[in-house]
């Protein structure tokens, strides 16, 4: 396997004060993840608010330290403490475009400085690169000299994806990058993301709670939930047979056009995740898993393997069928 | 088409900032039949919530109601005019997208669900016993503990259950619905759009349900509105629209929209974005971004027409659209 980006159990836990006792409890954000993508593949990270999926992305851009495991570039272990090469190469979308581009600042200077302080473009090509970056986001050269308010939603998430290529990288994180954009735009920067990748080679690591969108965009999945992988593999088996309750709760219960009256009216899944300051000894999904048994609050359940997927359950094996491909 | 059994009709809204100014909602006409959920669907900026909040004179100060009458059904009286003010806490209640703003920090939630009937005049006891009942309806666990509780202690979900609650204290008959579910997880955007349907019928609820996703809609409304630009351009039952939009903005959202099932597909994008309220185009609003537009199309805003049973579209050109000439 020729993975780019290699996370190896990364944990992050947050000591939190508490009114109650004079310790401070611990919040494990992200409990034991690991994670590879290769090269120009596009990883989609699902799960719901609280599951650790935002710290996952603070970690691979080096915004946050994890207290503990590896981050692996290229093979080599890279800390926290990066080189401004490593930082160029891997770059980040956040989720509200209006909050991480400066409102002060237009378009050409907020690309050019970034162009200019990693010296990849002579001056007297500066003109021509800043043009060709737009090209590449699909905007009219004259966004160049607009501020971000004088743009529409769509056209701001797609110069924040020009600030992030601005600076050549090998692998983008997007953080929620659609989420805050109405379906029309969100339709754009997502073909926009497809083509980059398909164009540039990029990596893409997508983080989203929206299934419909990581179903269109990733080959990969990985489900998570409480700070931990529930459920990883390649897309089309993710969702077409789901192995982990949890990922199957969640298709169930994500809202589907095409879903019609038949449908149960029961929720797929009852309660809410618990807070990670809870400790949990067993599976993180038990207290809410409709198959859950004694098993699964004795120990977190190691990953049942199959072929390149693997679940985090212990049913998981009982229907494994032949390994495809 | 609205026999007596409308709870409400809308007719002829129109809403605009300042004197003169800016028109946001422009002659907007629906109605809501008992026990029927309406779903109103469009993009930020459309005037679906405006349309909404209008209802119960929940305008931003800014705004007001420039044309527009609304006739509401009570109790052996059959349909009356009303005005806003008539409908507060009389018939019609109303939730919220963000649960935690929506409710008082400073009241636990057994007082903040006992509220409504004890400004009727009900005695404490009486009020409190009610919102542990009503509390146990929407499906908060253990509600005598929870009524003790404060809004900041409780979990997205359990504030949005709360909420309604609060909004089935006083007894509606038509409960307005602003994107509650937007702010939640998918699985608690199940479990409330599971209890707002389980509502609606038992107790023959009427509801008009707010969202900018048409796939939350097509879950929860048995008939649709798309609005664009402050007009409804389509109307219809909700999967008769789904399946065979007459408008081409309904079918571009529907073909933008990613799906859950089958191989991926690329992405339909429109061309473009909304009109800015105020700078509109000439002719219909959609028109410049319609891969369907003919000359026509650019002259005269087509009226909302009705083409079959309890549908109508606003276009001109959707005998074209049904020929299934691809845009």
């Amino acid at each position: 396997m020729n993975a780019l980006i290699e996370l190896d159990d990364i944990e992050v836990h947050f000591k939190v004060k508490n009114r109650r006792s004079v310790t401070p409890a611990t919040l494990r954000a992200v409990d034991g993840v690991s994670l590879a993508v290769e090269r120009s593949q596009c990883l989609g990270v699902v799960g719901e608010s609280g599951c650790g999926k935002s710290t996952l992305a603070g970690v691979l851009v080096g915004l946050t330290t994890p207290t503990a495991g590896q981050v692996r570039y290229d093979g080599q272990d890279i800390g926290p403490r990066r080189s401004k090469e490593l930082r160029r190469r891997i770059q980040m979308v956040f989720q509200d475009p209006v909050a991480s581009l400066n409102p002060r600042r237009r378009v050409r200077s907020v690309l050019a400085e970034l162009i200019d302080c990693h010296g990849l473009v002579p001056d007297t090509g500066m003109a021509s690169a800043l043009n060709s970056l737009m090209e590449m986001v699909n905007l009219p050269t004259r966004v160049l000299d607009a501020r971000p308010r004088e743009l529409s939603g769509g056209q701001r998430q797609r110069v924040a994806i020009a600030r992030a290529l601005a600076v050549q990288p090998d692998v983008l994180v997007a953080d929620e990058a659609v989420s805050a954009l109405d379906v029309s735009a969100q339709a754009t920067v997502v073909n926009l993301l497809a083509d980059l990748r398909a164009d540039l080679g990029l990596t893409i690591v997508f983080i989203s709670h929206d299934l419909g969108i990581i179903r269109t965009l990733c080959d990969r999945v990985a489900v998570m939930y409480a700070g931990r992988v529930a459920e990883e593999g390649p897309a089309d088996a993710i969702f077409a047979t789901p192995r982990h309750p949890y990922t199957r709760a969640l298709l169930k219960a994500a809202p589907d056009l095409r879903r019609r009256a038949a449908e149960p009216r029961v929720p797929a899944l009852e309660g809410e995740p618990s807070g990670a300051l809870d400790l949990i000894t067993g599976c993180p999904f038990q207290p809410r898993c409709p198959e859950a048994e004694a098993i699964c609050s004795a120990a977190p359940p190691p990953y049942v393997q199959h072929g390149s997927h693997r679940t985090a359950c212990v049913h998981a094996s009982d229907q494994l069928g032949p390994v495809p491909g | 088409m609205t026999g007596t059994e409308a709870v409400i009709e809308i007719a002829n809204l129109s809403i605009a900032a300042g004197q003169g100014g800016v028109t946001l909602v422009d002659d907007v006409s629906l109605h809501v039949d008992a026990g029927e959920c309406l779903g109103i669907v469009g993009e930020s900026g459309s005037g679906k919530s405006l349309t909404l909040r209008s209802v119960l004179g929940l305008l931003p100060p800014a705004l007001h109601q420039t044309r527009g009458t609304m006739r509401f059904q009570r109790e052996n009286e059959g349909l009356h005019s009303v005005g806003p003010r008539e409908l507060r806490g009389r018939g019609v209640s109303m939730i919220f997208q963000e649960p935690m703003s929506s409710l008082n920090p400073t009241m636990r939630i057994g007082d903040l669900v006992a509220a409504g009937q004890r400004a009727r005049g009900m005695s404490r006891r009486a009020a409190a016993g009610q919102a542990l009942r009503l509390l146990a309806e929407v499906g908060v666990p253990h509600p005598e503990q929870r009524a003790r509780a404060w809004p900041h202690q409780l979990s997205g979900g359990l504030r949005q259950r709360v909420m309604i609650a609060m909004a089935l204290s006083v007894e509606p008959t038509l409960l307005l619905c602003d994107e509650p579910t937007t702010a939640l997880d998918t699985t608690v955007q199940d479990q409330i759009l599971t209890l707002v349907e389980r509502l609606r019928i038992e107790r023959g609820l009427a509801l008009i349900f707010v969202s900018h996703d048409l796939s939350v809609i097509s879950r929860i409304a048995n008939r649709t509105a798309v609005m664009y630009a402050g007009r409804v351009i389509e109307q219809g039952p909700t999967h008769a629209l789904v399946d065979n939009p007459r408008h081409p903005y309904t079918r571009a959202l529907i073909e933008s929209m990613p799906q859950l099932h089958g191989p991926p597909t690329r992405l339909r994008t429109i061309s473009g974005s909304p009109p800015t309220a105020g700078r509109l185009p000439a002719g219909c609003r959609f028109a410049p971004r319609c891969p369907l537009a003919a000359d026509a199309c650019h002259e005269a805003d087509p009226p909302l027409l009705s083409i079959g049973p309890h549908r109508s579209t606003a276009c001109f050109r959707q005998t074209a659209l049904n020929a299934g000439e691809q845009p």
